[in-house]
């Protein structure tokens, strides 16, 4: 079973995504903030990690960069999840920087289910 | 200073100096003008002068109409001398008294004029030649030849005489023996003067005097005096005796029969002498015109000679005066090009702030703002210098504000998108996982009630988007990755797209794809266009019965996109509006799921952000077609 850690500032969200991937038969974890992230990939090992963006204190694209550097989570997918519009400029950016790819918010479950499993693929 | 002032200042300066040369050109013009007239005048003066000596020689020969000529020159000498004494005009040309060259020598010059003026005048009145001396030499013509010949006779006798005597008695006569050859020497000497006598006569009488100058003449007459006193002493000696300066004896006279013939002689020589005294002691001219003549023949020269030393002075000041000339014109060069400096460092002073600003306008065209340039005159191009100062201050505060603006509208933006897309997620989701049945099967009412709101949150989502577009194309932010597609590959995945909410509607959807054309755009945003106008399309089309084309044909020099559909169709008056911001055709037309009102708008702005147009044909209840256009792939 591949395993998704979830991470966004918002538990709603968290919560309501967590529910469309488990249901969809992935073992899922959720995280609220970059700290508890980062204690929770030390603890466990993850196929994919959907990581917000915009989150106080330490932001997703900090938390991209330290996985990007780290040789523990090789083989992690990071797929940004974000309720802002970035330009295709800035998609590319962020895919230099170690990300597989970005979903925006908000997101139908079968578009979601569709991506993570292409995804997981790759 | 103003600008006017600085231009009439200016102008002034070149029209005087203008003045100034044109004036100074034409005062030394004048001046050269006047001296080189002076110089040719006081030539012909010295010329007049030579003139009259040459008439009066003429006169002294006898050619009596010269006299006219000299009274000529006389008068053209006085002209002339009193337009260089006292000044006065030649031809139009003033000329300037030339006393104040030397006042000394003027008075020699006068002085000395005024004896030969009265002495040329003399010439030309006095009576030339002395009538005593002319019928003298008529008579001394008329008897020479006479006594010439008596002289001849008695010579002869008296060489018969002497030879009958030696041979004869050649001892008896002791005292004659003696006395005979000195008579012998003085009557031939007298015999040779004779003839000689005639000659001198007619050449010291002679007019014109054409072998000899007068001074020879004055010689002659003095050997013809010296031949009379001769031929009087030798005669005297043969009659009465006396020492022979010929011979140096002391001679007697001739013995008593002898004497006969040379007292006739003496007879016939008597008058002659008479007559050749009044020659020798007169001269052929009146002694009156002989001295007028003699005075003009001695001071022409020395008059001459005053003549050209004022002449060589006039030239002088002159050669002196022409170097003043060139020292001014020297001057006026100078003061010319000073003039030339100063205009053109004031002109190019006052108008260099203008090219600068011209300058700084470029630069600030091209995006640097806040330029200052430095330059300080109480003149309009100063004054326009302090507003361009300004100007240049005001507008790179209000650009540096602008930016600002726009900087905080585009974080107002990014922020509200956020914001507003954050709740959306769960309303969505949940909304979704509530009709799928995830969270336990639902009433079909409560499905009805939870798909409202499932949908309005996807319109709300789509407006967010929108809105965020429309701000992205006016702030020109919008970013079209171009590459190279192929045009029917875009209306595919356009209808891909589209097909499900068609085939919800029971729309017919079809699509033509004439010939593939390639095109240069970003796929994602013609895609997003031509999902617009086929959503737009299902809207108006009637439900089982809509049909809606989309097709894209080869077109000019580019690729013509076309969505056709059989709707209701848009009046005139409308399709104006169509591609403006938040425009909705009216209410009751609509069908079914709400727009945003900027769909066409953001696709407008796409297409011609692509370089190509969008546009629409219809007639009211006829259906619509929306064409766009987008320029061919330049390989």
């Amino acid at each position: 079973m591949k395993k998704i850690l979830v991470v966004d500032d918002s538990k709603v969200i968290t919560d309501l995504v967590k529910l469309m991937l488990e249901r969809s038969g992935y073992g899922c974890a959720a995280a609220n903030s970059a700290r508890q992230c980062m204690g929770l990939l030390q603890e466990e090992r993850f196929d994919l990690i959907l990581l917000d963006v915009a989150m106080p204190e330490t932001s997703g694209l900090d938390v991209l960069d330290k996985l990007h550097k780290d040789e523990r989570q090789k083989g992690l997918k990071v797929v940004l999840f974000t309720a802002s519009a970035p330009t295709e400029g800035e998609v590319q950016g962020y895919v230099a920087r170690g990300a597989a790819g970005l979903i925006r918010k908000p997101v139908k479950k079968e578009f979601l289910l569709a991506q993570v499993e292409k995804y997981l693929a790759s | 200073m103003k600008l006017l002032s600085k231009i009439l200042l200016i102008t002034s300066a070149v029209v005087g100096i203008a003045v100034l040369n044109i004036s100074v050109l034409a005062y030394f013009n004048d001046i050269r003008q006047a001296d080189t007239v002076t110089i040719d005048l006081a030539n012909k003066q010295i010329i007049s002068l030579q003139k009259i000596k040459e008439h009066s020689l003429l006169v002294a020969q006898g050619e009596l109409e010269n006299r006219e000529k000299v009274l000529e020159y006389v008068n053209k000498y006085r002209s002339e001398r009193d337009i260089l004494v006292n000044g006065g005009f030649v031809n139009g040309s003033e000329v300037k008294s030339v006393t104040y060259l030397s006042p000394a020598l003027e008075e020699k010059i006068r002085s000395l004029w005024v004896e030969y003026r009265t002495n040329a005048l003399n010439i030309t009145e006095l009576k030339v030649f002395n009538t005593d001396v002319l019928d003298a030499r008529d008579r001394v013509v008329q008897n020479t030849d006479t006594l010439f010949s008596m002289v001849q006779t008695a010579n002869d006798k008296l060489e018969t005489m002497t030879e009958d005597l030696s041979n004869v008695r050649p001892s008896n006569i002791s005292g004659d023996e003696e006395l005979v050859p000195d008579h012998l020497v003085l009557s031939q000497a007298m015999e040779t003067i004779g003839p000689r006598l005639l000659s001198y006569t007619l050449e010291v009488t002679g007019q014109p005097a054409e072998r000899f100058g007068a001074v020879k003449q004055a010689e002659l007459a003095s050997e013809l005096s010296r031949l009379v006193a001769s031929f009087d002493s030798y005669l005297n000696i043969m009659l009465q005796g006396g020492v022979s300066d010929l011979t140096g004896n002391n001679v007697k006279p001739l013995p008593e029969e002898l004497q006969n013939e040379w007292v006739e002689v003496k007879e016939a020589w008597m008058p002659l002498k008479e007559n050749l005294l009044v020659i020798t002691n007169n001269g052929i001219r009146t002694e009156s015109f002989q001295n007028a003549l003699n005075f003009v023949n001695a001071n022409t020269d020395r008059l001459a000679e005053l003549l050209w030393e004022r002449l060589a002075l006039l030239e002088a000041d002159n050669k002196a005066e022409t170097t003043f000339t060139t020292q001014i014109f020297y001057l006026l060069a100078a003061a010319n090009v000073a003039v030339f400096v100063v205009v053109s460092l004031v002109i190019t002073r006052a108008l260099s702030p203008v090219t600068k600003m011209i300058d700084a306008s470029k630069r600030i065209q091209q995006g640097e703002y806040g330029i200052q340039i430095e330059h300080k005159s109480g003149d309009e191009v100063g004054s326009l210098v302090k507003s361009f100062n300004i100007l240049s201050t005001a507008m790179k505060e209000k650009i540096e504000q602008s930016k600002e603006v726009d900087k905080a509208k585009d974080e107002f933006l990014a922020m509200i998108t956020h914001e507003l897309k954050t709740p959306l997620v769960p309303i969505q989701g949940y909304s979704e996982l509530l009709l799928d049945g995830t969270l336990g099967e639902l009433t079909t009412e409560q499905k009805e009630k939870i798909k409202v709101v499932y949908h309005s949150s996807l319109s709300l989502s789509q407006l967010i988007q929108d809105l965020l577009d429309v701000r992205r194309l006016e702030l020109g932010q919008l970013k079209f990755d171009k590459v190279s597609v192929d045009a029917g590959q875009l209306v595919s995945d356009a209808i891909k797209i589209m097909e499900p909410s068609a085939a919800k509607t029971g729309v017919k959807l079809t699509t033509f794809i004439e010939k593939p054309t390639k095109v240069q755009c970003d796929p994602g945003r013609i895609v997003q266009v031509l999902t617009n106008l086929i959503k737009n399309a299902i809207r108006f089309v009637p439900e089982k019965e809509g049909m809606i084309e989309v097709g894209v044909l080869e077109h000019g020099r580019g690729a013509l996109f076309c969505v056709k559909d059989n709707g209701v169709g848009i009046s005139k008056e409308m399709q104006k509006e169509l591609f403006k911001k938040f425009y909705q055709v009216d209410t009751s037309a609509r069908r079914k799921s709400e727009g945003s009102g900027l769909g066409l708008a953001i696709s407008k702005g796409i297409v011609e952000g692509h370089g190509g147009e969008i546009y629409v044909e219809s007639d009211a209840g006829k259906g619509a077609t929306f064409y766009f256009t987008l320029p061919r792939d330049v390989i």
